[in-house]
C-alpha cells in the first residue's frame, strides 16, 4: 500500500517536473527586423507586455541588407529560440526561404518561424496557401486587404459609379489586380476605366505617360482613380497623384503610402501596428498553446483601416462622412 | 306573468342576466383602468425618453466635433443624412432628428422625412420643459394624459405622433455653432403599450371565463336547488305528504324563506297531530290507533324523504377548472425551462433531454391511470381528488425549487401521478352524477372544463413567467392546485358510488387480453391507432408542447406571446370540434374526415415549416386547432366503426385501449422531435413531421381503400 | 342574507382579483419597459466611449495611455444623475479608467470580469439590489477581448418613477373598483326583480293564501301546488278537529286554540 503511494508521488513527480520547468522557463523569440524596429515590430512585442506573457525579445536589424540574413540564419540555428520572427518579405525569403529551394540547408530548419509584412506569401513561396503553410515549421500573417474591402470602403468615402484604373502591364501583381476588379464591377455595380502605363521606345514604363493617364481619366469622367499594386506608379506618386489632385480627380490607392507621402485622398490598409498584434497572437498559438506551426492559419486582419489626407480632401472639398471619422486616420490635418 | 312558468324559465333568466351584468362590468371595470393604466405609463415613461434623447444627442455632437477637429466645416461636413438615419432606425423611439443653426435654420436632418420642418414649432420644443412644470393639478394631469393617450390610437390619426425634445447646443471651443432637436415618436409608447393591453385582454378572457363558470355554479347552489327543493316540498303536500325536513337554513336567503315557511306549515300540523295523538293515547289506545291512520294518511310525523341525489356535474366543475388552469400554466416554457437547467443525461443528445420531463410526464399518466380506476371504487371520488392533491402539489413545490434535470424529472412525475389521480376522479364523479343517457353531454363538460382550463392557464402563466420567471410560477401552480383542493372538499359530495364499476373499467382500459388479441387482428383498428390516434398525439405532445415554445423563442417571441399564441389551439378547438361532431352525425363521412384532417395537419406542418417567422407558426399553430377539431370526434366514431364486428369486444374496450394508445404516442412526441433536433433545425423537424404525418395518413387511406374493396368481395 | 347580496359579494370579489392582477401586470410591464429604456440610453453613452478607446488602441496606443478618457468619463457621467460610476476596466476586472478618480486601479466584482472577458457577449446587463449595471465589450484589432466599458447606474433614479408609477395605479384601481361595485349593485338589484316578483309572488300565496289574485303579485307555475297544498292543510286541521271533538269531549280540549 505505502509501496504504491510512494510509486504514484514519484511518478506523479516525473510527470509534472517538465511542464514546471517549461513554465517557469522564458520563452525565447528572435526577430529579424528589415529596417529597424517600427510599428509592427511594437505592436508584436505589446502584445506579449500587455497579456504579461513570459518571452524575451530579441531583435536584429538587417538594415536593408540582404547579404546580413545568412548570418542571422547561422546564430538563430545556433541559439535555438522558441520562435523566429521574420519582417518584410525580403527578410522572409532570407530567413525562411521558398518550400521549393533546392539549397535548404542556407535557412532556418527545425525552428518554428513566422513572417508578417509579407504581401502576398504564396506569390512569394513562403506557403502553398493560406488555410495551412503546408511547411512544417512555418505560419505567418499576411496584410493584403482584398479588392472588394477596398471598393466598398471607397464607395462609403464618395460616389465612385465609374472607377479609373492606373496599372502597369509589366508588373504581373497589378496585371493580376486589374483583373480582379474587372470581375468585381459587376458584382458590385460599377464601370471599371482600366488604363495601363504606356512604354517608352526603350519599352521601359514611361513616367510622363502617368500625367496623360490622368489627362484621359478626366475625359473619361471617373469618379475616382483607383491604383492598386503597382511598384512602378508607386515610386512615381507624386507626379501621378499631383495630376490628378489637379486634375481634381479623386485618388484612392491599395498603399498608405500614396496618402502619408503623396496627395492620395485616401487608402484601404492594415496597420502594421495591428499587423504586429495579429502575428503576436498566432506566436502565442504556436509557443504558448502548444500548436505545430503547420495547424496554424495564415491569417489576416479583419479590421482595415482607413487613411484619409485631410490637406487632398479640403482641396478637392471632398470631405469624409462623418461615421469615417470616429475610426480613419487622418493625415495632413 | 306567464314567465314564471318553471324553475327552469327562472333558472336560466337569472343566469343570463347575471353572467350579462358581470360580463358587462368585467369588461368596463377594465376598459376603465386599462385606460388609466396606459395613460399613467405614457405619461412616465416620456421624461425618461426625453432623457435618452438628449443622450444621444450629446453623442451626435461628439462626432460632430470630432469633424470639426479634423478641420471640416459644420456645413461641410458630409454623410450627416444617412448617420442621422442611422441613429434614427437604430432606435425606434425616435422619429426624426434635426441639426440646425444656432438661429433654428436647417442644416442637416434625419429620420422620417414626412415631417415637415417647422422653425415655429422648435420655439415650443424649447420651451417645453417650463411648460410642463405648470401642469400640477390631478384633473388637468389626467385629461391632459387622456388627449396624448387618444392622440396614439388610431382612430384620432397621425396628428402630434411627433414631440420635439428641447434641444441640446452645439459647441466648439466655447462657440455656440448649431443645435440638435430630436422628434420623439408618440407610437413607441403605443408599441410597449399593446403588449400591456394582450396581456389584459388575456386576463380578461379568463376572468370572464371563470366569473361564468362561479355564476353558473352559484345559480346552481343558491337558486335551481332550492327552488326545486321548495317544488318538492309543495308537490309533496299537495300531493298529501306533509312530512317535515330536519333543518332549515336560520339566516337563510329568500328561498329558504320559502322553505321554511312551508315547512312549517307542516311542522305546525304535525306538532297539533303530536299533542291530540299524545292526549289521545293516555285515554284510549284504540281509538289513537283509529286517529293514527290520519298521520299516516298525510305522513305527519314523517321526515320528507329527498327524491333525487344532490350531487351534480356542476360540482366537479370549478374543482377542476382551477386544477388545470394551475398544471397548465408551465405550458408555454416547460422546454425553456428545461433549458435552463440542462444537464447531460445517460449520453442522450440536448434536444432529447430537454424533450424528457414532457414525454416522463406523459408516460406516468399512461401508467397511474389503470390503478386510478380502481381506486377511485376504493375510495370514492372525491376522497381521490384530495388524495391526488398531495403528489401534484408536492411535485409543483419541488419544480419551483429544482437544481438541476433530475429534480425536474422527479417532480414532473409526481404531479403526473397527482394529475392522472384527479383527472380520473373528476371523469368518474361527472359520470357517477349523470344519468346514463346523459353520459355524452357529461364528458362534453369534462373535456370543455379541461379545454376552457388549458386556453386561459397557457396564456396566464406565459404572461407570469415573463415577468417574473420560470420558477415563481410552480409556486403559483402549487397555490392553485390548493385552492382547487378547497373548492373540491367544500363542493364534491363524498357520497356519489354508483355505476362506478362501470366507469372504472372504462377508464381502466380494460386490457383484457382476448381484447387486445381480437383487435390487433382487426387491420383497420390497429391502422386508425398506429396511422392516427398515435400520430395526432405525437404531434400534439412533440410539435405543440415541445416545439413551439423552443422554436417561437429561437425567433425572439417572449414566453407571453408563446403562451398567447399556443392559447389559439385550444380556442379553435373549443368550437370546432362540436362542429366536426355534428358534421358526423349529419353526413356519416368518417373515414373522409380522419383522413381529411390527418393530411391536413401533415401539409400544414410542411408547408409552414418553410416561412421560418413567428406568424407562419401563428398560422400553423391556429390551423393545428382546426385538424385536431376535425379529426376528434370522427376518429372515436371510425375506431368503433371499425369494430363494429368485433362481437367479443365492448365499446368501453375498444375505447380503454385507443386511450392507452393515445398514450403511447404522447411518450413518443417529444422524444421523436428531440431526435430529430438532435440533427436538423426547429423548421426542419417540424417538415420532417409533417411529411411523416402525410406519408402514414396515405398508407392508412390505402389501407382503408383496401379493406372496404376485401369486404364487398366477401360480401 | 338576501340572495343577491350573496352575488353582490362574489361579483365584487372577482373584480377585485381582477383588478389587482391588472395593477401587478401593469406595474412590471412598466418596470420592464423602463430598465430597458435606461439600459439603451447607457449604452448610449458607453458607445461613445467605446467608440474612443477602439479608435485610440487602433491607431496604436496603448489601452492604458488614452489620455482624453478621464475626462470624457467625468464628462459621460454628468449626462445622468443615475449614473454613479463610469469605468474602463481591463479583462482581469481592474479599473483602468474611472469618473470616480479613487477607483482606479481597484478591482470589479467577478460577474462583471466574467461578462467583460467573454468572446462572444458585446454587450450586457446586470442587474443588482441596488444598481444596474451596463456594459459594453472593448475587442482590439485582432478581435481579442481588451477590457469593457462599465456603467453603474443607481436604481434609486428610477425606483421613485416605479413607485409613482404603482401608487398612481392602486389608487385608480381601487377608485375603479369602488365605483363599479356601486354600479354592479344596483345592477344586480335589477336582475334580480324578476326573481323577486317570483319570490314576492310565491311567498304571498303561501302566506295569504285566501287573499284574492293571491295578493295582486300574479300566478305562478306553483299557484295549483299551493292551492292543492292548502287544502289538504285545511282537511288536516278539519280532521284534526273533527277528531278532537270525536275523541276528546267538549271543553277539555281545545284549550290551545
Amino acid at each position: 500500500m505505502l509501496k504504491r503511494i510512494f510509486f504514484s508521488l514519484f511518478l506523479g513527480m516525473v510527470l509534472t517536473l517538465p511542464s514546471l520547468d517549461a513554465m517557469a522557463k522564458t520563452k525565447q523569440i528572435y526577430m529579424v527586423v528589415w529596417r529597424g524596429c517600427e510599428d509592427a515590430c511594437r505592436g508584436f512585442k505589446e502584445y506579449f507586455s500587455e497579456r504579461g506573457l513570459d518571452v524575451e525579445i530579441t531583435v536584429r536589424d538587417a538594415n536593408r541588407d540582404k547579404d546580413v540574413l545568412a548570418d542571422f540564419v547561422t546564430e538563430a540555428m545556433e541559439i535555438k529560440p522558441d520562435l523566429v520572427v521574420t519582417w518584410g518579405t525580403s527578410t522572409s525569403r532570407g530567413m525562411i526561404g521558398p518550400y521549393d529551394t533546392e539549397t535548404p540547408e542556407k535557412f532556418l530548419s527545425g525552428i518554428p518561424s513566422l513572417f508578417m509584412i509579407v504581401a502576398d506569401p504564396v506569390g512569394a513561396k513562403l506557403i502553398r496557401e493560406y488555410s495551412s503553410s503546408g511547411r512544417e515549421f512555418v505560419t505567418g500573417t499576411h496584410n493584403r486587404v482584398p479588392e472588394d474591402v477596398q471598393i466598398r470602403a471607397i464607395q462609403t468615402y464618395l460616389k465612385a459609379d465609374r472607377i479609373g484604373l492606373a496599372y502597369n502591364n509589366d508588373e504581373l501583381n497589378s496585371v493580376l489586380n486589374a483583373q480582379k476588379l474587372q470581375k468585381l464591377a459587376d458584382e458590385l455595380g460599377f464601370e471599371l476605366v482600366a488604363k495601363a502605363v504606356s512604354v517608352d521606345e526603350n519599352g521601359q514604363p514611361d513616367k510622363q505617360s502617368l500625367v496623360t493617364m490622368v489627362d484621359e481619366f478626366k475625359k473619361e469622367k471617373v469618379d475616382i482613380i483607383y491604383v492598386g499594386s503597382s511598384s512602378f506608379i508607386t515610386s512615381n506618386r507624386d507626379i501621378f497623384t499631383q495630376a490628378a489632385l489637379d486634375a481634381r480627380i479623386p485618388v484612392a490607392a491599395g498603399s498608405e503610402i500614396f496618402v502619408r507621402n503623396s496627395h492620395a485622398l485616401l487608402a484601404v490598409a492594415n496597420r502594421y501596428y495591428n499587423i504586429g498584434q495579429l502575428a503576436g497572437l498566432q506566436a502565442e498559438q504556436v509557443i504558448f498553446k502548444g500548436k505545430k506551426p503547420i495547424d496554424v492559419e495564415v491569417r489576416s486582419l479583419s479590421r482595415y483601416s482607413f487613411i484619409i489626407n485631410m490637406d487632398t480632401a479640403r482641396k478637392l472639398e471632398k470631405f469624409p462622412p462623418i461615421q469615417l471619422l470616429r475610426f480613419a486616420d487622418l493625415v495632413n490635418k | 306573468m306567464n314567465d314564471f312558468s318553471s324553475s327552469n324559465t327562472i333558472t336560466s333568466d337569472m343566469n343570463r342576466r347575471l353572467v350579462f351584468v358581470t360580463i358587462l362590468v368585467v369588461i368596463f371595470a377594465s376598459m376603465v383602468s386599462t385606460l388609466y393604466a396606459l395613460v399613467e405609463i405614457n405619461q412616465s415613461l416620456r421624461p425618461e425618453l426625453e432623457r435618452k434623447a438628449h443622450v444621444t444627442a450629446n453623442s451626435i455632437h461628439e462626432d460632430m466635433n470630432r469633424a470639426l477637429d479634423a478641420g471640416i466645416p459644420f456645413e461641410k461636413i458630409a454623410g450627416v443624412k444617412s448617420y442621422l438615419d442611422g441613429i434614427v432606425s437604430k432606435y425606434d423611439e425616435f422619429l426624426y432628428i434635426y441639426v440646425t443653426t444656432p438661429q433654428d435654420e436647417l442644416v442637416f436632418r434625419g429620420g422620417d422625412e414626412d415631417f415637415v420642418f417647422d422653425p415655429a414649432l422648435l420655439k415650443n420644443a424649447s420651451l417645453g420643459e417650463t411648460e410642463r412644470a405648470g401642469q400640477e393639478d390631478v384633473l388637468g394631469h389626467f385629461s391632459n394624459g387622456f388627449m396624448q393617450l387618444l392622440s396614439l390610437t388610431p382612430f384620432f390619426g397621425d396628428h402630434q405622433r411627433d414631440v420635439l425634445t428641447a434641444p441640446i447646443e452645439l459647441k466648439y471651443d466655447g462657440q455656440v455653432y448649431g443645435k440638435i432637436y430630436i422628434g420623439l415618436d408618440g407610437y413607441f409608447i403605443r408599441g410597449e403599450l399593446t403588449n400591456v393591453f394582450f396581456d389584459i385582454l388575456i386576463i380578461l378572457v379568463t376572468v370572464v371565463l371563470v366569473s361564468f363558470e362561479f355564476i353558473l355554479v352559484m345559480v346552481m347552489m343558491n337558486v335551481s336547488l332550492p327552488i326545486f327543493k321548495v317544488e318538492e316540498i309543495l308537490r309533496k303536500q299537495s300531493n298529501s305528504d306533509f312530512g317535515r325536513i330536519s333543518h332549515t337554513k336560520r339566516w337563510g336567503d329568500e328561498i329558504n324563506n320559502l322553505i321554511t315557511l312551508l315547512n312549517n306549515t307542516s311542522v305546525d300540523l304535525q306538532e297539533r297531530y303530536k299533542r291530540l295523538h299524545e292526549r289521545v293515547f293516555s285515554k284510549d289506545a284504540g281509538a289513537a290507533r283509529e286517529f293514527e291512520k290520519l298521520g299516516k294518511r298525510f305522513n305527519l310525523q314523517g321526515m320528507l324523504m329527498s327524491s333525487g341525489s344532490q350531487a351534480s356535474v356542476i360540482d366537479a366543475r370549478i374543482p377542476l377548472f382551477v386544477f388545470s388552469f394551475a398544471e397548465e400554466l408551465q405550458k408555454s416554457f416547460m422546454p425553456l425551462y428545461v433549458d435552463e437547467l440542462y444537464r447531460p443525461v445517460l449520453g442522450l443528445s440536448r434536444d432529447m433531454i430537454i424533450g424528457l420531463p414532457i414525454a416522463i410526464f406523459m408516460f406516468v399518466i399512461a401508467a397511474i391511470t389503470p390503478f386510478a380506476g380502481s381506486w377511485a371504487d376504493k375510495f370514492g371520488n372525491k376522497r381521490l381528488f384530495l388524495f391526488g392533491l398531495f403528489p401534484a402539489i408536492t411535485g409543483y413545490i419541488g419544480c419551483a425549487l429544482a437544481n438541476d434535470i433530475y429534480d425536474v424529472l422527479v417532480w414532473r412525475s409526481s404531479t403526473a401521478i397527482g394529475y392522472a389521480i384527479i383527472t380520473i376522479s373528476c371523469q368518474g364523479y361527472i359520470a357517477a352524477v349523470v344519468s346514463k343517457e346523459n353520459r355524452a353531454k357529461g364528458m362534453a363538460v369534462f373535456v370543455g372544463v379541461l379545454m376552457s382550463a388549458t386556453m386561459c392557464g397557457t396564456a396566464i402563466g406565459g404572461i407570469i413567467a415573463d415577468r417574473i420567471g420560470y420558477h415563481p410560477v410552480f409556486f403559483i401552480s402549487a397555490v392553485f392546485a390548493a385552492c382547487a383542493g378547497l373548492l373540491a372538499w367544500r363542493m364534491l359530495s363524498s357520497d356519489v358510488r354508483d355505476e362506478k364499476q362501470q366507469v372504472a373499467t372504462e377508464i381502466g382500459a380494460s386490457k383484457k387480453p382476448s381484447a387486445m388479441r381480437v383487435l390487433i387482428k382487426n387491420t383497420r383498428f390497429v391502422a386508425l391507432v398506429a396511422f392516427c390516434a398515435i400520430p395526432t398525439k405525437i404531434v400534439l405532445t412533440g410539435f405543440f408542447y415541445y416545439l413551439i415554445p423552443l422554436y417561437l423563442v429561437s425567433l425572439g417571441t417572449s414566453t407571453a406571446e408563446t403562451g398567447r399564441i399556443m392559447m389559439l389551439y385550444s380556442f379553435i378547438i373549443i368550437p370546432i370540434s362540436p362542429i366536426a361532431a355534428r358534421f358526423v352525425d349529419r353526413t356519416q363521412k368518417v373515414k373522409e374526415l380522419v383522413v381529411f384532417g390527418s393530411l391536413f395537419s401533415g401539409l400544414l406542418l410542411v408547408v409552414f415549416s418553410y416561412y421560418e417567422t413567428v406568424w407562419a407558426l401563428v398560422a400553423a399553430v391556429a390551423l393545428l386547432g382546426v385538424a385536431h377539431g376535425i379529426i376528434k370526434a370522427p376518429l372515436i366514431a371510425a375506431v368503433m366503426e371499425a369494430c363494429e364486428d368485433e362481437k367479443d369486444v365492448g365499446r368501453t374496450q375498444v375505447l380503454g385501449i385507443l386511450r392507452t394508445s393515445e398514450r403511447v404516442g404522447s411518450v413518443m412526441g417529444p422524444l421523436l422531435i428531440g431526435a430529430l433536433l438532435s440533427f436538423t433545425s426547429y423548421a426542419g423537424a417540424m417538415g420532417m413531421l409533417g411529411g411523416l404525418i402525410l406519408v402514414i395518413t396515405l398508407a392508412m387511406f390505402f389501407i382503408f381503400n383496401n379493406s372496404a374493396v376485401k369486404q364487398t368481395a366477401e360480401g | 342574507m338576501q340572495l343577491y347580496l350573496k352575488f353582490l359579494v362574489m361579483t365584487i370579489t372577482v373584480l377585485t382579483l381582477m383588478l389587482t392582477l391588472f395593477v401587478f401586470m401593469s406595474y412590471m410591464k412598466y418596470q420592464n419597459i423602463l430598465s430597458g429604456v435606461v439600459s439603451s440610453r447607457l449604452m448610449v453613452v458607453a458607445g461613445s466611449i467605446e467608440n474612443v478607446v477602439e479608435h485610440a488602441t487602433s491607431l496604436g496606443l496603448k489601452f492604458q495611455e488614452i489620455n482624453q478618457l478621464e475626462s470624457m468619463l467625468e464628462t459621460s457621467s454628468k449626462l445622468d444623475d443615475g449614473i454613479e460610476e463610469i469605468a474602463v476596466i481591463n479583462t482581469n476586472g481592474r479599473i483602468l479608467y474611472s469618473s470616480i478618480k479613487d477607483r482606479v486601479s481597484h478591482q470589479m466584482e467577478e460577474v462583471l470580469v466574467q461578462n467583460v472577458s467573454s468572446e462572444t457577449k458585446s454587450q450586457w446587463t446586470v442587474e443588482e439590489d441596488d444598481y444596474l449595471l451596463i456594459g459594453l465589450n472593448l475587442k482590439n484589432a485582432v478581435d481579442l477581448p481588451l477590457g469593457g466599458v462599465v456603467i453603474k447606474y443607481s436604481k434609486a433614479e428610477y425606483n421613485v418613477a416605479i413607485s409613482d408609477i404603482f401608487q398612481k395605479l392602486t389608487f385608480g384601481a381601487f377608485i375603479t373598483l369602488l365605483s363599479f361595485a356601486v354600479l354592479l349593485s344596483i345592477l344586480i338589484k335589477v336582475s334580480f326583480s324578476k326573481f323577486h316578483r317570483f319570490y314576492k309572488s310565491v311567498y304571498s300565496e303561501l302566506r295569504e293564501p285566501d287573499l284574492p289574485a293571491n295578493g295582486g303579485h300574479g300566478a305562478t307555475y306553483l299557484s295549483d301546488d299551493v292551492k292543492k297544498a292548502r287544502e289538504n292543510q285545511l282537511i288536516i286541521m278539519k280532521e284534526l278537529e273533527a277528531a278532537q271533538n270525536r275523541i276528546l269531549p267538549l271543553g277539555k280540549g281545545g284549550s290551545h286554540e
